[in-house]
């Protein structure tokens, strides 16, 4: 038998992890008031003025964490700022894998900007205290953009709306193809500051009438016989929500101001209007949606991605669309699972769900593109849901709502039903909720959803690959042959490359370099250690392309021939998109060779 | 006839290049010989010429012809527009575009000539049309093509298109330093290269696929002349640029094939193009000079995308118009043979079915027939040409041509055109017949990972089947992109499986038209190199320019034949006649109102795509009456749409003082605007 020396040569750990300790020894008390350099309110809502102010104080109090680019303009010229949040001791952040964190695409959802604000705000006051975190910190990095629609935050706060209007952007849109544009929005006729729901006088054919026992509730009237043979009818009918015919057309609130979905704007599976109502005219034909793509694509380090969007408490992955099952592969599935089920548990009453499948249809939405054109694990979170009323599952039926409404909301998100002149309809009554009545917590609820939230992402971040090398290990073959094998492994959830990068070549392939004392005679792959045949890399063994990359908490195995002697030194460097800086190992051959 | 390697005396030595190229070889010799891309392109205009050209047209008509820039080419040069029409505008609108592609030199040639037929010679259709005219949409690709030696389809941003995060760095190259890029075939291969065709004994020229029936084994590989300049075992897979612009755009882009570009609209070009098309709103039709042909060859599909909403090219429902026009188009310009490709992503594909508008594509050449009788032998003058398109003396020659643009990269394959016979439904090709020179898919990957490591190059995917029917599915295959559900990938159109045994006739047919009529021109016979990979290398072919842009000599002529197109599309055009409104007094201040619109034309007012889409205004029709005061029918009206011979009536009921005017106004941006003002119950004089 041949002398055969089978040496562990060496266990190296990645660069990163070797420049991350930082441990602090702080007691855990101190870790549940988290003191910052810049307090910040998480009992209230921010308009977008507010909102990227308190951005660029954070920065202002964090500069070695914290910095601003300016992305872009929205259509009516915001400027968009996406906040950089990485620790430049520790390496760029074009260095490090890095986290996508936005919110509020749709104007009116809006606790999304505060959540995103919450996130910075945690992880900058959070770096040095604690020390998962001063971990994540340093080994990875953030891109933060908490209102991906500054123009429909802007005007959500600062005109007349309800819960759900100001979804899209400001840019005109003839909805009622009549030749003019957002001539015809609705108007806060009992000036309440928000748009209620109106109902008609109609005694005649009235379909609803005012409960007894609340007067600022309409009650359905069936309309069953009476002893007289008459069909029984209310006095009010719904005339839908508050506004008069501004252009004299005979129809209100038809074409309002915008009128498109700027999340249906992205490049994946974007389809026109007459397929995805709101789509625009073309992918990232909004200045906002252009900007956002602009930027991410000058950034493949990016392997995770979250957005926030209220409201039902769903954490949702693609596809949005049936025919795009596909794109999701049995790999992929499962690393979003296991990502989404640890986030149910964090966040109480919110769900794992499929776009398409449990939601409704969406072609040309923005995690999408991430997960689908660019490989990048991304969920979006849909903020709030009912449950959280009553915390008991079960969302409140009427009457338990009002009672919420009363007793632990004062009734400052109703507005009661008043009488009024309107000039198409006659006699109405207007009213009903203001514009945070629904889909967006209660003030003192915020924080809570702010924080469940944040932490979800901490586990998604924290997910991220993370790569070091594994056993290396060289045997002697006769004829002054020595086979090298390598193991690279990923010690996280999210592989290097998606089943879907590497299915659809999306980005670089994950690349293994051989340099060293020793001749490279030829190397490949091996599917684990006892692999007896490798599968030879033809062309330039030297640099082996791995399109499969390193699976979530798996290793790949690499071969190597060489011609040399003991003492040789070898150094194996393996790079990958989404852990940037990369690992390398100098091993010798022959010899135990721990530094 | 070229004798078999009689050109071997190349150019010059062998190029020697050391077998592990471990930087970028010595450039080639600058491309001086006989064959260099300038001599094919003879006698056209290069982008500052055709930019002088447009400002002449508009100088010569300052008050019908506005010259702009709408955009800027990655390299810098101006996008230029010319809008040829009065003033008022409200009519309907026609865009010309050409030089989309690089190697498309005839479109700008063509929207020129039109341009200034119509403004010098027809101003008075400007009552009815207004034209948009971008002769040139991607001036750095024709640059780049003219300079030469590699002819380039795409837009001037590198790209990198084989990932290896090193931009243009493997370009397929002039090995031989003729001053043209063809192919290269390569006997008995090395490992792990794998041989698929054979030498063809008919004409040993032509390369073909062995039957394996006969027990015939491959032995030849053909390949793009390239080198592998980065060493990585795939030849010529990075070149310079870019995005092709009929594959940036949003329907059906082809994510994740090679030049389509990171998103859609991706590149300055493309979407500048998209931005002008949505800025002018009295567009109605559209016709996009190129590689793509739906004129000759009208595509009859049926079938709609992976959603099922929008058509693959087609909508059903406004073929008979793509019928009528492709027949228009055949009668007025005899062009009975064309290229098609799969219009996935391209600009005309974008224009009818996401705006709507009745588009259509032109190659504006197809190559003519043999004489029917004794073709002379070399070039003769113009008087022994056949007249472009005359009928297809041998019909069946649907088989693909005999060389492309390179290929390489992720997939390659999309550029090629492939030269098929006119008619709606096209001839069946000869069955059986032998393949061309034609590049086969490349030899199979080494590893099984997957990893490309190892791959040579995918070379250009040859079409062609053995029989009409696998033809026609490989056809329908190509134009139905992603299938419904998406196996695979799951999104994005698949590429043919090019199977069968191809057939060489219409290589053949090239060879003979380009030696009959051009002197051989860009027909570069097999002749020795010594290759740094493969050793001794046979490089030849026909370069594609020649089979896109005929001589210099006969563009008058196409750009008269164009025109007499485009004059009988404009004759088509939709037109609304009014119907003077007829009024009843019913009681005091009390008056029915009824009129009535139809389209006098011979094209609806909105395609049915149009309509679906929502992208053609609807004629709004409104009365300038409070809305107390209409009784009945309504204040705002909109159709959305008039066939030819469609008649809509408008009626309404209103309340106005005798001596109170009531006006009636109508249109879009293609039509009017047309008012009516009623007073005292009679219609005023317009």
């Amino acid at each position: 038998m041949p002398t055969i020396r089978t040496t562990l040569l060496r266990l190296a750990s990645g660069l990163l992890a070797a420049a991350a300790p930082f441990v602090l020894a702080a007691p855990a008390i101190a870790q549940q008031q988290l003191e910052s350099k810049m307090p910040i309110a998480f009992n209230r809502f921010y308009d977008y003025d507010e909102l990227v102010d308190l951005g660029k104080k954070l920065c202002a109090a964090y500069p070695e964490l914290l910095s601003v680019q300016e992305i872009g303009k929205s259509f009516q010229g915001r400027p968009m700022y996406v906040f950089v949040l990485n620790n430049q001791k520790t390496g760029s952040d074009l260095s490090k894998p890095a986290m996508w964190i936005d919110g509020n695409v749709h104007g009116n959802e809006i606790q999304a900007g505060e959540v995103v604000l919450y996130s910075m705000w945690y992880l900058a006051s959070a770096y040095g205290k604690v020390p998962a975190l001063t971990e994540l910190v340093d080994q990875s990095a953030f891109y933060f953009l908490p209102s991906v629609n500054p123009d429909g935050r802007a005007f959500w706060f600062a005109t007349v709306n309800n819960s759900s209007s100001s979804r899209g952007g400001q840019k005109p849109v003839d909805n009622d193809r009549d030749g003019q544009a957002d001539e015809d929005g609705p108007e806060d006729l009992d000036g309440d500051g928000s748009i209620g729901t109106m109902w008609r006088y109609d005694p005649i054919t009235g379909t609803h009438k005012r409960s007894e026992l609340d007067p600022n509730r309409m009650e359905l009237v069936t309309p069953e016989p009476l002893p007289d043979g008459s069909l029984r009818h209310g006095d009010w009918s719904y005339a839908g929500s508050e506004g008069i015919d501004n252009d004299g057309d005979g129809q209100v609130n038809e074409d309002g101001p915008g009128g498109y979905d700027p999340n249906r704007n992205w490049p994946a599976d974007w389809q026109p209007n007459h397929v995805q109502d709101g789509a625009g005219d073309y992918p990232c034909s909004l200045p906002e949606t252009q900007g956002i793509v602009q930027f991410i694509l000058k950034h493949p380090n990016i392997a995770a991605g979250q957005s926030y969007h209220n409201a039902g408490g769903m954490i949702l992955r693609g596809p949005g669309a049936q025919e795009r099952e596909a794109t999701y592969g049995q790999r992929d599935r499962a690393t979003y699972d296991a990502i989404a089920t640890a986030g149910e548990e964090m966040l109480p009453f919110y769900r794992s769900m499929v776009i398409w499948q449990d939601l409704y249809t969406v072609h040309g939405g923005f995690v999408n593109w991430l997960a689908e054109s660019l490989g990048v694990v991304s969920f979006t979170n849909e903020l709030w849901n009912d449950k959280q009323i009553l915390q008991n599952n079960n969302n409140p039926d009427e009457e338990q709502s009002r009672r919420w409404r009363e007793r632990v909301l004062f009734n400052q998100t109703a507005t009661p039903l008043t009488e009024i002149q309107h000039p198409t309809y006659g006699k109405v009554l207007v009213g009903g909720g203001t514009k945070y009545s629904s889909r967006i917590p209660p003030p003192f609820m915020l924080e809570e959803e702010c924080h469940r939230n944040f932490a979800f992402t901490v586990f998604h971040a924290g997910n991220m690959p993370k790569l070091r090398f594994g056993a290396v290990t060289a045997k002697e073959l006769p004829g002054g042959l020595w086979q090298v094998d390598v193991q690279v492994a990923n010690d996280h959830l999210i592989p290097t490359r998606t089943e879907r990068s590497a299915g659809s070549k999306i980005g670089q392939p994950d690349r293994l370099a051989y340099h060293g004392d020793a001749t490279l005679v030829t190397a490949g792959y091996i599917s684990d250690p006892f692999d007896r045949t490798v599968r030879e890399v033809r062309h330039r063994p030297e640099l082996m392309e791995n399109e499969e990359g390193v699976a979530g908490r798996s290793s790949r195995f690499f071969r190597y021939l060489v011609k040399g002697k003991a003492g040789d030194q070898l150094t194996f460097r393996y790079s990958a998109e989404k852990f940037p800086a990369g690992i390398e190992t100098t091993v010798r051959l022959g010899a135990d060779s721990k530094p | 006839m070229i004798p078999l390697l009689t050109l071997a005396a190349i150019l010059g030595a062998p190029t020697s290049l050391p077998a592990q190229a471990t930087g970028a070889p010595a450039a080639p010799p600058a491309p001086t010989g006989p064959m260099a891309v300038a001599k094919l392109l003879e006698g056209y205009r290069d982008s500052a010429a055709i930019a002088a050209e447009a400002r002449a047209i508009a100088a010569a008509h300052p008050d019908l012809v506005k010259v702009e820039a709408y955009g800027t080419s990655a390299e810098g040069r101006e996008l230029l527009l010319l809008s040829i029409g009065k003033a008022s505008g409200g009519r309907p609108g026609i865009l010309i575009a050409g030089g989309l592609d690089g190697t498309h030199a005839l479109g700008p040639e063509l929207a020129l000539r039109v341009a200034k037929a119509i403004a010098a010679e027809h101003a008075d259709l400007l009552d009815r049309v207004t034209f948009y005219v971008v002769p040139l949409a991607n001036p750095d690709a024709l640059e780049a093509t003219r300079h030469g030696p590699l002819e380039r389809s795409t837009t001037g941003r590198p790209v990198d298109d084989d990932r290896d995060g090193t931009l243009d760095e493997d370009a397929p190259r002039d090995i031989d330093g003729d001053g043209l890029v063809l192919q290269m075939r390569v006997k008995d291969p090395p490992p792990p290269w794998q041989a698929t065709l054979m030498v063809d004994e008919k004409d040993p020229r032509l390369l073909r696929k062995p039957d394996a029936a006969k027990g015939e084994l491959a032995n030849y590989l053909l390949l793009t002349e390239s080198l592998d300049s980065d060493g990585d075992g795939r030849l010529g897979e990075d070149g310079p640029g870019g995005v092709d612009l009929d594959h940036n755009f949003p329907h059906r882009w082809p994510e994740f094939t090679k030049d389509a570009g990171p998103i859609q609209l991706s590149e300055r070009e493309s979407k500048a193009l998209a931005d002008l098309v949505i800025a002018k709103p009295d567009l109605v039709a559209a016709i996009v000079f190129g590689r793509h042909d739906s004129l000759v060859s009208v595509p009859e599909t049926r079938d709609m995308d992976t959603t099922g909403r929008t058509p693959l090219v087609y909508l059903p429902a406004d073929l008979p118009i793509y019928q009528e026009l492709g027949k228009a188009y055949r009668e007025a310009t005899g062009q009975s043979r064309t290229s098609t490709m799969d219009p996935a992503g391209s600009f005309w594909l974008w224009l009818a079915d996401h705006r709507g508008l009745v588009a259509v594509a032109a190659t504006g050449w197809g190559r003519p027939d043999a004489p029917k009788a004794e073709p002379a032998k070399g070039e003769e003058g113009a008087a022994s040409k056949p007249a472009d398109g005359q009928p297809s003396a041998a019909p069946g020659q649907g088989a693909p041509p005999s060389d492309g643009p390179p290929g390489g990269g992720r997939r390659g394959g999309r550029n090629r055109p492939q030269q098929r016979d006119g008619g709606p439904s096209g001839t069946p090709p000869a069955s059986g017949a032998p393949a061309p020179a034609a590049a086969p898919s490349g030899p199979a990957p080494t590893p099984a990972q997957g990893a490309p490591a190892g791959a040579p190059p995918q070379g250009p995917l040859e079409t062609g089947a053995p029989d009409s029917s696998a033809r026609e599915r490989a056809r329908q295959q190509m134009m139905r992109g992603g299938g419904r559900r998406g196996g695979g990938g799951g999104d994005g159109p698949t590429q043919p499986r090019q199977e069968g045994v191809a057939a060489d006739q219409d290589a053949a047919d090239w060879i003979a038209y380009l030696e009959r009529e051009r002197g051989g021109l860009g027909l570069v016979a097999w002749h020795e190199v010594d290759h740094p990979v493969f050793g001794m290398v046979e490089v030849g072919g026909i370069d594609p320019l020649v089979k896109l842009n005929p001589p210099a000599s006969a563009l008058d002529e196409l750009g008269t034949k164009q025109t007499a197109f485009v004059l009988g599309l404009v004759d088509r055009l939709p037109k609304l006649a009014w119907s003077e409104p007829h009024v009843t007094k019913l009681a005091d201040n009390l008056w029915r109102i009824e009129m009535s619109v139809a389209n006098v034309g011979k094209l609806p007012t909105a395609t049915r795509m149009g309509r679906t889409a929502r992208t053609i205004d609807p004629l709004v029709v409104r009365v300038l009456l409070p809305l107390e005061q209409i009784l009945g029918g309504e204040r705002v009206r909109k159709i959305e749409g008039l066939d030819p011979g469609e008649r809509v009536n408008l009626e309404w009921l209103v309340r106005c003082e005798p001596d109170a005017p009531i006006e009636i106004h109508g249109g879009n941006p293609s039509f009017g605007p047309t008012t009516f003002v009623i007073r005292n119950g009679a219609v005023q004089p317009r």
